[in-house]
């Protein structure tokens, strides 16, 4: 597919931007604000870093004022990205071609909370570990909860429609949300929520459009605004890891946790056979771990006192029952704690021959069922081998299946494997590499009736060209629907294959 | 008045745990420094350095963790079943000495008391 449209930002634009923003200090053009906006934490083309800078930046503090950019950048087809966090694990705010780049940060500001009927209004440049600051005063708790607890926004979440760790309990992003005020790819503010209602859960009138603004990674609009559920704040914790001599024994404790009925389960997380020799070698509360520890399963809970102290004995019973044996208090909550926030983690990997290299961080996810877990776990690892033996460049860290269903432990699985990247090293030829191994991955995900993607999105060279031929009969009607809101194709072009939308003008304005 | 006294910055010398790893400090492993010399070039930390910008640090920000997610932390009030190995057998005499310390069974701490306990997570992915 060739280039959608090349950018035109000149000091006209730059102009009308800083006419619209109303503040200079917030219209960037200048070079260090916009490398500081070309890519996230996942692995990126440092060879090529020119080809992904935005043009401009802009930090908006108001709906109106995102509004009249997106009207701008219709009116001379000009790309426009959306940039949250900048966390994402894909390529979703990172520009393909240039363009003004949305950076949400300001608009950050709590506008509601809600005690009464459960909701908080925020703008989508909040955190959710500022949010809960705020909340906890109130005794409740927004409870997304991504590994990159401590540094994603809101705004971001939404539109990776991102997992939560606390699923099984609480739900993901997308059932967190009850409205939202999006900004369209031509300009209008609109509301979107179940129904009209603006926190209500649960509406039969109309469409349920909520949904669409949710995942599509910027291709849509803009989220300016965002009404949240509230819960009440956990009284308790309790989370417990067990040792596994064998990855299949863990693999059945895991499916009688999860089919215990206990309803305060939050998670239950899978580490294989790879993922316990990349930390025990890395990682202090593995390194300790005897060689018989070949996979682990942590199981988290929240809720009151009284539920957990009961449940908790369930649990341990449960831990055991195939042979598992519990790691002790110190590494279930540490680790546990831990596994809120895995940005701040030093990225370093091995060769072959042992030597420390840098390394970044690919993290390749799929939402898979629990039946095919084993077999992609051998299909995957098969891969990354091949690559690190023919590239040297690569290094598999290994394995997690977590616990994805909404509301419920059983079922779904985000599955993903963190294979390190020798960035430093990239030339178009690896780079290629691991396109080709990101897109051997996500096959292996299609052919055993998964998603190639269950939290970070199919934003990224590889398993976008794949998102066709999942979505399948039902790809004719994402087309139509995207060049019905998005008729000059301006908002994030280039993504999850979507050009195609324009086909007849070969991916070009029409 | 904190005194620093620069004699006593200077780590103890490393040794080995496990298989490439080696330990200064208790609780704080690393890398084999015989695994770091094409690609990384290893630092020289002080003392303070290591055990309190990086293990305290990362002790209070478990804490913190802990903090805005509940109230208190449940424990099943159990030791490890599994630590076998050369470093966990290093750090026998110290894990005696909490054991002492320990209440048995179901136990439940704030999250303040967890912090004073101190918290072992991890640090890979």
């Amino acid at each position: 597919m060739s280039v959608a449209m090349k950018s035109a930002v000149d000091g006209g634009v730059i102009d009308e931007l800083r006419a619209i923003i109303g503040d200079d200090t917030q219209v960037l053009p200048n070079l260090t604000s916009r490398v500081n906006r070309t890519r996230v934490p996942a692995p990126f083309p440092v060879h090529r870093w020119a080809d992904h800078m935005p043009d401009v930046a802009v930090l908006p503090t108001a709906a109106e004022q995102v509004s009249e950019v997106v009207k701008l950048a219709n009116r001379l087809k000009i790309p426009v990205v959306t940039r949250a966090g900048g966390t994402g694990l894909a390529d979703g705010a990172v520009p393909l071609r240039g363009g003004i780049l949305v950076d949400v940060k300001l608009m950050n500001k709590i506008k509601e909370i809600d005690l009464t009927d459960r909701a908080v209004t925020v703008g989508p440049g909040i955190n959710m570990l500022k949010l809960n600051e705020e909340l906890k005063r109130h005794g409740v708790f927004y409870p997304d909860d991504p590994a990159s607890y401590p540094c994603s926004l809101v705004g971001g979440r939404i539109g990776a429609s991102g997992f939560s760790l606390l699923s099984a309990r609480y739900g993901h992003t997308r059932d967190l949300v009850m409205s939202m005020q999006v900004v369209l790819p031509t300009g209008e503010i609109v509301e979107v929520g179940e129904g009209g209602g603006r926190k209500l859960r649960k509406s039969s009138t109309g469409f349920h459009l909520k949904q669409l603004f949710m995942g599509h990674q910027g291709t849509l609009g803009i989220t300016t605004e965002a009404t949240l559920e509230l819960v009440p704040r956990p009284e308790v914790e309790f989370a417990a890891f067990f040792a596994f001599d064998d990855y299949m024994k863990a693999y059945q404790t895991v499916g009688r946790l999860t089919k215990s009925g206990l309803s305060t389960i939050a998670g239950v997380v899978l580490f294989d056979e790879w993922k316990l020799a990349y930390l025990r070698r890395d990682d202090e509360a593995y390194i300790p771990q005897p060689p018989w520890v070949k996979a682990v399963v942590a199981v988290a809970m929240y809720g009151s006192r009284t539920e957990l102290e009961a449940a908790s004995r369930r649990v341990m019973e449960l831990g055991r029952s195939e042979g598992g044996k519990y790691l002790g208090d110190e590494i279930s909550a540490g680790d546990w704690a831990s596994r809120h926030d895995r940005y701040a983690t030093p990225l370093h990997g091995r060769l072959r021959d042992g030597q420390v290299v840098p390394m970044s961080w690919h993290c390749e996810d799929a939402a898979l069922n629990y039946s095919v877990l084993p077999k992609v776990r051998e299909e995957w690892h098969a891969i990354v081998d091949r690559y690190i033996d023919e590239y040297g460049i690569f290094d598999d860290w290994g394995m997690f299946a977590y616990t994805s269903s909404a509301y419920k432990p059983w079922g779904d699985y985000l599955v993903e494997i963190d294979v390190g990247i020798w960035e430093q090293m990239f030339n178009e030829e690896n780079w290629r590499a691991w396109v080709n191994l990101k897109r051997e991955i996500a096959e292996v995900s299609l052919k055993y009736g998964g998603s190639i993607t269950s939290c970070h999105g199919a934003t990224r060279e590889g398993d976008a060209g794949l998102v066709p031929r999942e979505m399948g009969s039902a790809w004719e009607v994402v087309k139509r629907i995207k060049r019905a809101l998005d008729p000059n194709n301006v908002m994030n072009p280039g993504k999850q294959s979507l050009d195609e939308a324009y086909a007849s003008t070969n991916g070009k304005q029409p | 008045m904190s005194v620093w006294r620069l004699g006593d910055q200077k780590p103890p010398e490393p040794r080995p745990v496990a298989d490439g790893v080696v330990m200064r400090f208790d609780h704080v492993y690393e890398v084999d420094p015989a695994k770091m010399g094409q690609h990384v070039e290893q630092q020289t930390l002080p003392a303070w350095e290591t055990t309190q910008r990086i293990v305290a640090g990362r002790e209070d920000h478990l804490d913190w963790m802990h903090d805005h997610f509940a109230d208190s932390v449940l424990l099943a009030g159990e030791e490890s079943e599994t630590e076998t190995t050369e470093g966990a057998k290093l750090l026998a005499g110290k894990e005696a000495e909490d054991k002492a310390t320990e209440t048995q069974g179901g136990q439940q701490i704030t999250t303040e008391e967890l912090k004073n306990k101190g918290s072992e997570g991890g640090l890979g992915l």
